[in-house]
């Protein structure tokens, strides 16, 4: 039979369609059973997935939460966070102030307090084999205390550092002292340092504008790419993935400090962190065995979380619970002499508005009941530092009182009918100054277009507030576009957030007066809130520096710069038959994925139970290459058949 | 005009488009609002820190310096650094994996979508009016209208959610039957070929059965048009059998708005695989140009702008010169 030119391509098509179906599946099974033959156990893998990339590798830029369990995995801080959320040596193994016999606390009259000794372990290496020395320490803590400025990402630990000495091989001393006065000053809160140490042998030539803003946080002549201590190393291949944006391979670091200074090990091979953009992709990825653990946005969470009630999802876990990151949302208030509207800075108004804001409202509807209601600077799941106000001292929502505050403060309607209020000449903001009779009690605000919620509680806000006869205008934006307006103190109210470590120290400090132009974000000011918080900075005693706190919490709270109006949970889901030992996040907050301050008790509790293997067995194999094969034959026949039928046909085109 | 000055002066035309397309990407980034430092650093900046990452930026030149200095280095494939996406990477070393990756999804996807559109198209074109034509466009007009992120949700939960078949994410890594695969870079070529294939299955489904819709919809209405010409008639009578009428005379003539669809369709391409990437997190333009939008990186943003507009101004380049082939009545 003498096949022409078009049959032949037909043909050699269909075979090689088929060809490739038979070739595939046949590499692919070939492939399995040697690597099989080779690998003896297969690697034991936690996947964790998340929605959001890792923003740079490095540490003094990353911001997001993905970021900084990243670096958590592979830096460690001289201290750390443990299970019950106390602070932990890491590669500091001790901290202990100088005693006040010390000659130099006695002898050049130096308070109690403010010089520190920390202990480094020696059994800590770099990731490429280099020891971690007391040198590395000291460089560090001096970078960050004599580049104050430039080393931004750490000054809420840095601010009181005066300087660092190496007093042996394994001892440092930390001086502190008032950065504005000089003077020599206690610091209660530096057995906690919480800085990302990086490798001095390989950063020591760089500036310290290049380490902070310009360093792409890897190397190009190390022996890795990433170098750090912690109990997770990169890859070679750390830079490939990383510029694929897909996933992040990190393996075990087998000579870990934690083995030989607390007997503690991780069990597991790799941890790989998946980038995904969309929630459900990650859902099923977790629900199909493809992920270990993930976190997800309130509505995919409440999903999942009715699925593993009613028995749908029999092998997955999950956790919402207060965040042991102390993240929440706030309501605030520019307290600088400028802006849109400066009549919000008299007190009176601010907490006119605390007292018409309805907080469980906002939870219940625009949290979807996943988030604590707010009150002051450090939240409760920081049982020991939390201050709550009392019942004489929070406001309560209630908008009868909240609209009688304004009349009592001066801020009346000016008219019957009227529907906004006016500053009257016996109000404090016309008798500052601040805004002169007539000017109406409305207010503009920004609110971040990254997160919807927030645009549906100012639309709330506006309508509340509008009921005491006080304007809203809010503006959506983008958060960058928002950092600005609020970074130039030039604005009426915004809702952001705050999140901070387990010592108050960080969260008041950024609202103290000395991080203006830097960490404020409103320039808050109490005189009295200043001299408590530079007095809880120094108090040595746990208890009078408790007291402090309070003040501090309690000044701030009843100033209403803030409406702390939220503290969103944490939604996690994991299986349950990969990985086990995955702890009570309720008895045991530390153990979260959150616990990004290196040293992760969780990695070394988990316990590998799975038997993991990916793609399909022979079984679907065979039968999907069946299937597909016999669609391709039906095809390829109907195709046949409709060719020689289609001989007697009459023509479309007639004839 | 012979073809070479009518290609010339396409290009000529072209190079003043890109220069207008420069002219606007440059500007459109700086009349933006907000600072482009608060995309590195949103919180707790000095304005004395600000000025150094500001001078470091060269946002402190006037800015018909900073448009010069943006010509030669766009010229030299340099697009800066990432503010904020993968901070401070450089732009084309991130770009350049993914075009890759994003040409192979549209590549693959926009042969088959041409090939079996055109292909259904004239099969239900040439039974206009029968069983065939009505099945054909009820099928055609489902997937017209139905959504992307939709059709590649379906796709997603049912071939890699539940039956498992296909992986959930990613443009490579996993191998079937394969447990424990290498890292990408030290797959051989026929495991990288495996693998891309395998990851790439359902994320071109999702891309092509979409705009394959397009194009069976353009390609029927067309041919149907075309069969009614007089010279199909005069054709026919002169004793061409149906293939040589439909292949020589209708087909050519039918084919031209395809052609044209082609070419603006680049354009979209990149608009409908952002859903498909997104969706599958495949690492393609797609994804980044998402990433890029929501992050405000403005770097990442003014590159990706420009790749497509310049993809879509040399598809149309070559449109114009496919035209020409296809349609003798076009003058050159």
């Amino acid at each position: 039979m003498v096949l022409d030119q078009g049959r032949i391509r037909v043909w050699g098509f269909v075979a090689v369609v088929v060809g490739c179906m038979v070739f595939t599946p046949l590499y692919s099974l070939v492939g399995s059973v040697v690597a099989q033959e080779e690998e003896e156990e297969p690697e034991k893998i936690l996947r964790a997935g998340f929605l959001q990339p890792v923003d740079s590798m490095n540490p003094m830029i990353g911001l997001n939460d993905a970021s900084y369990i990243f670096y958590g995995l592979i830096y460690d801080n001289p201290h750390c966070i443990d299970k019950e959320m106390n602070t932990e040596g890491n590669l500091v193994v001790d901290t202990r102030p100088v005693p006040a016999t010390d000659p130099e606390i006695a002898l050049a009259g130096r308070p109690y307090g403010s010089i520190w000794e920390y202990d480094i372990t020696l059994n800590a290496k770099w990731h490429d084999g280099e020891p971690f020395t007391i040198e590395d320490f000291v460089w560090n803590m001096e970078l960050h205390s004599e580049y104050y400025d430039i080393m931004w990402a750490f000054q809420p630990y840095s601010y009181f550092m005066e300087k660092v000495e190496k007093v042996d091989e394994d001892t440092a001393r930390i001086y502190y002292f008032n950065r504005e006065t000089s003077e020599p000053m206690a610091c209660s809160y530096a057995y906690l340092l919480a800085v990302f140490l990086m490798p001095r042998h390989l950063l020591s030539s760089e500036s310290a504008s290049y380490i902070s803003f310009e360093w792409p946080g890897s190397f190009d002549d190390a022996a890795l790419p990433v170098v750090g201590t912690g109990p997770f190393m990169v890859t070679d291949e750390i830079e490939d993935e990383w510029t694929a944006g897909d996933h992040l391979t990190l393996v075990r670091n087998p000579n870990y400090h934690w083995d030989e200074d607390k007997g503690m090990n991780i069990s597991f091979d790799k941890i790989v962190m998946y980038f995904y953009d969309d929630a459900t992709s990650m859902r099923l990825a977790l629900t199909s065995g493809d992920l270990d653990i993930a976190q997800f946005p309130p509505e995919t969470y409440k999903a999942l979380k009715d699925g593993i009630a009613d028995g749908t999802y029999d092998n997955l876990a999950s956790y919402d619970g207060l965040k042991c990151t102390q993240y929440w949302t706030e309501i605030e208030f520019c307290m600088n002499e400028g802006g849109p509207n400066p009549s919000r800075l008299d007190p009176a108004i601010r907490q006119a508005l605390a007292t018409a804001t309805d907080k469980e409202y906002i939870v219940t509807n625009y949290y979807r009941s996943l988030a604590e209601e707010g009150t002051t600077l450090i939240p409760s799941i920081n049982e020991k530092w939390h201050y709550e106000p009392t019942a004489d001292e929070k406001f309560v929502y209630d908008l009868e009182a909240a609209a009688e505050m304004l009349d009592d403060a001066g801020y009346r309607y000016p008219f019957d009918g009227a529907e906004l209020r006016e500053v009257m000449a016996d109000s404090l903001a016309a008798k500052e100054g601040w805004a002169p009779p007539g000017t109406d009690l409305s207010y503009h605000m920004y609110v971040r277009r990254e997160y919807p919620e927030e645009a549906l509680i100012a639309k709330y806000l506006k309508e509340t507030w509008a009921q005491i006869g006080v304007g809203l205008n809010y503006e959506v934006v983008d958060e960058s576009y928002m950092s600005t307006e609020v970074y130039s103190y030039e604005y009426d109210t915004c809702i952001w957030y705050w999140s901070a470590d387990i010592d108050p120290n960080y969260m008041l400090f950024c609202q103290s007066k000395i991080a203006w132009s830097g960490w404020s974000d409103n320039k808050y000011y109490n005189e009295s809130y200043e001299e408590n918080y530079l007095a809880s900075v120094g108090a040595m005693d746990e208890d009078e520096r408790k007291t402090y706190v309070d003040n501090c919490q309690r000044i701030h709270y009843r100033d209403a710069a803030f409406i702390i109006m939220a503290a969103p949970y944490q939604t996690y889901v994991w299986r349950t038959d990969t990985f086990e030992n995955w702890g009570d996040w309720d008895d045991s907050p530390g153990m979260s994925m959150d616990n990004f301050w290196g040293g992760n008790p969780l990695f070394f509790d988990l316990e590998y139970i799975g038997d993991r293997t990916q793609g399909f067995d022979l079984t679907s194999a065979l039968i999907f290459g069946g299937v597909i094969a016999a669609v391709v034959v039906a095809v390829v026949a109907v195709w046949l058949l409709k060719k020689r039928g289609k001989k007697g046909k009459a023509s479309p085109l007639g004839e | 005009m012979d073809m070479r000055r009518f290609v010339i002066k396409k290009t000529i035309y072209l190079a003043i488009t890109l220069f207008a397309i420069l002219l606007t990407n440059f500007v459109l980034f700086r009349i933006m609002p907000g600072d482009p430092i608060r995309a590195w650093i949103p919180k707790g900046i000095s304005p004395e820190v600000a000025e150094i990452i500001r001078e470091n930026l060269h946002l402190n030149d006037p800015m018909y310096e900073q448009f010069y200095y943006y010509l030669v280095n766009v010229f030299q494939l340099d697009f800066g650094v990432t503010s904020s996406y993968q901070m401070g990477t450089e732009v084309t070393e991130i770009l350049i994996p993914r075009i890759f990756n994003t040409l192979v999804l549209v590549g693959i996807g926009t042969t088959i979508a041409v090939f079996a559109g055109v292909a259904l198209g004239r099969y239900v074109a040439w039974r206009r009016g029968q069983a065939a034509d009505t099945v054909g466009m009820a099928f055609t007009l489902t997937f017209y209208t139905m959504p992307t992120f939709l059709l590649a949700l379906g796709l997603l939960i049912l071939f890699a959610g539940t039956l498992d078949w296909f992986p959930l994410r990613g443009a490579y890594g996993e191998i079937p039957f394969m447990d424990n695969p290498p890292p990408y870079s030290q797959m051989s070529l026929l495991e990288k070929v495996v693998s891309r294939g395998y990851h790439i299955v359902l994320p071109v489904l999702a891309f092509s059965i979409q705009i394959m819709a397009d194009f069976v919809l353009i390609m029927r209405n067309s041919l149907t048009d075309v069969l009614t010409e007089d010279y199909i008639i005069t054709a026919r009578a002169k004793g061409l059998s149906d293939e040589a009428v439909l292949k020589d005379h209708a087909m050519r003539n039918a084919l031209l708005p395809v052609v044209t669809v082609m070419a603006i369709a680049f354009g979209w391409v990149v608009g409908g695989e952002i859903m498909v990437e997104l969706i599958f997190s495949y690492e393609g333009i797609g994804q980044l140009t998402w990433d890029a939008v929501n992050k405000r990186d403005f770097p990442l943003l003014q590159a990706l702008f420009l790749i497509m507009a310049v993809g879509v101004l040399f598809a149309n380049l070559i449109a114009d010169i496919v035209y020409t082939y296809l349609d003798p009545r076009v003058k050159i």
